[in-house]
């Protein structure tokens, strides 16, 4: 039986375009109707035993929305009480029938999601990370970049703008143009990769389905779990838009963690889902890069003048103000030293961030008191990296990361470290260059400051050090996130022998 | 409009000198003999106390007398920050930091003006909501029959906090009621009279324990006492559904939960109620060694499910079969399912009633909606909300058999429940209802599957054997007695060896 359509005028006509790309996907080797009444009746008579992934394929593709879990099983069991129409009714509810999308099945096809690093470029670490990987894939293999529709219910083909930027300057794209038609693409039996956090109340439902029911491989980069971890350290409305990614990233085959530390996290909150009955991607470490960029002359002139006192040895720190940043200790270790007659400028570069009022507070009383500290924001690449150049060492005693950037850029340029024994800290720090102390402890802190201050052998045998560290390239890096995400493996992995006793199960 | 000035010194010094020599004999050695003036009495030992944690760089000091000088128990920033004056600071400059951070503020407002008990060796018993609400489901039935047991056989404080969440408060006489006799049921109509006055309760060198998940308002204190105050705390590990399965919850509550994740990071000891709860508590645990904490030691104490209540007759043979399914309806139980496959059942000519007994939580009304369009067809399904007890236990031995095929539990209740009435349950083939499952009386479905549950009931329903083979196994589960879970919980949490 054949219904007739509640749809009128240009989505009438994008859900007939539609129901033929769909009967043609379900059905790759017959021949699509030539009317838009039998392309219906036979897609009604194929979807008549539709699985779960066939109605989620259904439904991405007529409506141009990716479906929810919850409504691609409340569409499958409609579909088992009353027949496949209810596909079609749900897909015309949800369609976007005011300007529909092309629509596009990438069967087979890589698809590598970059929503946010596209469309909205600010360099967090995470978004660097993301652009390199998008960059170097996309040059070496055949991907499909993506990003979400403005609502955020389903991929779109970057445009033209946004596919630019992100390979080359990473600049902000231009809008696009009026009227332009956005490409929903629906990622089907290939393979989808997942280079940043992708969150969102619209976005992570959806994306949880899609690595559920589209039939793809499907992998993520882990970042750190610091939302689930250390929440007191972060801004409120971050956990839950994390746990939201952790539900989606749960449904997903593998995991590319930055560091052993952040897969350390991962490998915790994996063992927790299996109370849900889930099994979690596999997890694997690939440790993040970091290549050294040489600072201008220019900028090491301006970064000379405005960030060096006379003679005095610079101390910087680099990293937003935050509580896990752990700057307040950072100004306490200075104070103790400086009241002992030590000699150092302390230079912060970074933005303030959630809960940065503490940190202001102390900088402005120790300003007042005359000493030698700053904290300046804004500050580009450019000088950021003549800054790591002039410094005499760097402290970054962080409470939690996935991966310490600010460590791995000082040491790439030689500059020794102060840096947290523990976590992706200590796993950078590991080939040599850096003090390890517990951040936790202030007078930790200013006694390896006070070491690094005092005794210009130590200072030496850190620089050497540093300079001797192993670099390893972006390319390099991109080429291990690719193997272990892609990499098809026979002995699947992590599927524990049940040792449960037998149970009468139905 | 009404002037309100901040009050240049605290209100009470009788109450702040009180607290400050009730530090002072747990903390210092030599504690000088009460001085007349009681604001003189109170100068003194502040700055004893602040000389010993110099000396000592003492987190625990700064802790203590923090929570003395204010009658609030501080923050992990607070305590910081304490540390760092006390460094920087004269020791007389530095007692006026303190008492100027004293001053009445939004976590002390309530507080300030009582007095305090230090507790030392002590085990408390944080038990605030079950002192204040007369609710009685999962967490709170495990609280009011553990800790009874616990009085009856150790020494044990249960405590409640300020309305704030800042400072640990003792119980006034209904509270402890309902704390530790809600059996006898002595709270019922009564309401604490006006004019109580709180003493407020701090613990040293004593064990804290979590029975109860605390509301989120105590996080940044419990934090700071977790964190620097010396105190073990031990908790109770429930379940960590709101961040493991937040796609099935509301999309703002790991927010808070993750407050109470950010106090128990640094529990020494963690007992969940079930295997696969304290495998999410594990894998909790796991996560800290890259932030460069000793992970809590977690252990299981598998939760009782007895029937406290008398039974009552068998339904008539001839009516109609009950299918009955217990708990709040909520997307994560998985009653969507179970209409689903109750009505592909009745298609298939079944004859039977789905009673929903439970309160409607988040996102009932799909659930709703859709039972409402199935009564149109003329399927048999009843809402039963606000159930006693009595109707509850009744219902369980009315019906043929239960259905609880939830996604995620840290216990199921309702299936312990039902088969202590020798009622058989369909459930979930993983986690803890399979725990409770493997004594016997039940069939596991895969609730992702709608088939699975499908065929069970359509198996329960048409199989009288199966129902009388499963109920004979139900009937012969080994019992599991609140006794012995408290004893259990008591030495995983409480018993003295294993503390940092």
């Amino acid at each position: 039986m054949t219904r007739r359509l509640p749809l009128r005028g240009a989505a009438r006509a994008a859900f007939q375009e539609r129901s033929a790309l769909l009967l043609s996907t379900l059905r790759p080797d017959s021949a699509v109707p030539g009317t838009a009444r039998d392309v219906t009746s036979e897609l009604l008579r194929t979807l008549h035993d539709a699985s779960v992934n066939d109605i989620w394929l259904a439904l991405a593709v007529l409506s141009a929305r990716f479906p929810d879990t919850a409504t691609t099983i409340d569409v499958l069991r409609a579909v088992r009480l009353n027949g496949p129409g209810a596909i079609l009714r749900a897909a015309t509810d949800q369609m976007d029938s005011r300007e529909p999308a092309r629509v596009v099945v990438a069967v087979g096809e890589t698809v590598v999601d970059v929503y946010q690093t596209a469309r909205m470029p600010r360099s967090t670490g995470i978004q660097r990370v993301a652009r390199q990987l998008a960059r170097s894939w996309a040059a070496r293999q055949p991907v499909r970049l993506v990003g979400w529709r403005d609502d955020q219910t389903a991929l779109v083909d970057l445009t033209d703008d946004e596919r630019e930027h992100l390979l080359t300057d990473g600049l902000t794209p231009a809008g696009p143009p009026p009227g332009y038609r956005p490409t929903v693409v629906v990622p089907y039996r290939g393979m989808y990769l997942l280079p940043e956090l992708a969150v969102g109340p619209t976005l992570t439902p959806r994306l949880q389905a899609m690595a559920s029911f589209s039939s793809c491989r499907t992998g993520a980069v882990g970042f750190d779990c610091v939302p689930l971890t250390s929440a007191e350290t972060t801004s409120p409305g971050t956990p839950s838009h994390f746990a939201g990614n952790l539900a989606a990233v749960g449904r997903m085959d593998r995991l590319a963690a930055i560091s052993a530390s952040a897969a350390g996290e991962y490998r915790g909150w994996r063992t927790m889902t299996g109370a849900a009955g889930l099994t979690g991607p596999d997890i694997t470490a690939v440790l993040l890069t970091t290549e050294a960029t040489a600072a201008s002359e220019a900028a090491l002139a301006r970064a000379r003048a405005r960030l060096l006192i006379a003679d005095l040895p610079m101390v910087l720190v680099v990293g937003t103000h935050e509580p896990r940043k752990n700057h307040d200790a950072v100004l306490h270790a200075a104070e103790l030293l400086w009241r002992r007659g030590l000699r150092f400028n302390l230079v912060f570069i970074g933005s303030d961030g959630w809960h940065s009022e503490s940190f202001r507070t102390s900088l402005g009383a120790l300003q007042r008191t005359g000493r030698p500290v700053e904290s300046i924001d804004g500050v580009d690449e450019d000088m950021l990296w003549a800054a790591y150049q002039l410094a005499y060492f760097t402290v970054f005693p962080s409470l939690n990361e996935g991966y310490g950037l600010p460590v791995a850029e000082s040491l790439a340029v030689g500059t020794p470290v102060v840096t947290s024994g523990f976590g992706s800290m200590a796993e950078i720090a590991a080939h040599g260059g850096a003090l390890l102390v517990d951040p936790r402890k202030d007078g930790a802190i200013a006694d390896a400051m006070a070491r690094l201050l005092e005794d210009a052998d130590l200072h030496a045998r850190l620089v050497a050090e540093a300079r001797a560290r192993p670099t390893r390239t972006w390319a390099e890096y991109a080429d291990e996130v690719w193997t272990c995400l892609t990499a098809v493996d026979d002995a699947t992995a992590d599927q524990p022998a049940s040792d449960a006793p037998a149970i009468p199960q139905v | 409009m009404v002037q309100r000035t901040q009050p240049e010194q605290p209100v009470s010094v009788h109450s702040l000198a009180q607290r400050l020599r009730a530090a002072a004999t747990v903390y210092l050695d030599d504690v000088p003999s009460p001085a007349d003036d009681e604001m003189r009495d109170a100068g003194v030992l502040l700055d004893l106390l602040i000389s010993r944690i110099r000396e000592t760089d003492a987190a625990d000091g700064a802790w203590l007398t923090w929570t003395a000088v204010t009658g609030a128990f501080p923050t992990s920033e607070e305590v910081r920050e304490t540390l760092r004056q006390l460094e920087l600071l004269p020791t007389h400059e530095a007692a006026i930091w303190l008492l100027r951070r004293g001053f009445p503020s939004e976590r002390n407002s309530e507080s300030h003006g009582l007095e305090m008990d230090v507790l030392v060796g002590a085990v408390v018993a944080s038990v605030d909501y079950c002192a204040r609400a007369d609710h009685h489901t999962g967490i709170q039935r495990v609280a009011r029959e553990t800790l009874p047991r616990w009085r009856r056989d150790h020494e044990v404080h249960p405590v409640a906090w300020t309305d704030t969440g800042s400072i640990m408060r003792d119980l006034d006489a209904l509270e402890a009621d309902r704390v530790l006799r809600w059996n006898d049921q002595l709270h019922v109509g009564r309401v604490t009279p006006p004019g109580h006055v709180h003493r407020l309760v701090v613990p040293w060198r004593s064990n804290v324990v979590l029975i109860e998940v605390p509301l989120p308002q105590m996080s940044p204190a419990l934090r700071g006492l977790a964190e620097h105050s010396g105190n073990e705390v031990t908790a109770v590990g429930y379940d960590a559904i709101p961040v493991v399965s937040a796609s099935l919850r509301p999309y703002t509550e790991p927010d808070n939960y993750v407050q109470y994740l950010s106090v128990i990071k640094y529990a020494s000891r963690i007992s969940g109620i079930s295997v696969s709860a304290a495998q999410e508590f594990r894998g909790f645990a796991q996560t800290l060694p890259s932030q460069g904490l000793r992970p809590p030691e977690v252990t299981e104490a598998f939760l009782p499910g007895e029937a406290l209540h008398a039974r009552v007759a068998a339904a008539p043979p001839d009516s109609r079969p009950i299918v009955l399914a217990v708990g709040s309806q909520e997307e994560h139980k998985n009653h969507l399912g179970l209409l689903f496959a109750s009505e592909v059942l009745w298609r298939e000519g079944l004859d039977f009633e789905i009673h929903l007994i439970g309160r409607a939580g988040w996102n009932a009304e799909r659930l709703e909606a859709r039972a409402r369009a199935l009564v149109r067809r003329g399927r048999h399904i009843r809402f039963r909300r606000g159930v006693s007890d009595q109707e509850l236990w009744e219902s369980y031995q009315k019906a043929r058999f239960t259905v609880f095929a939830s996604f995620h539990e840290g216990y199921g209740l309702p299936v312990a429940e039902s088969l202590a009435y020798a009622t058989p349950v369909i459930t979930t083939c993983y986690g803890s209802t399979r725990e409770i499952a493997e004594a016997g009386g039940c069939l596991l479905v895969d609730p992702r599957d709608d088939d699975s549950l499908i065929a069970a009931m359509r198996a329960l329903l048409t199989d009288d054997a199966l129902v009388e083979r499963l109920r004979d196994e139900a009937r012969s589960r080994p019992p599991r007695s609140w006794d012995a879970y408290a004893s259990e919980l008591w030495a995983q949490l409480c018993e003295p060896g294993q503390s940092r």
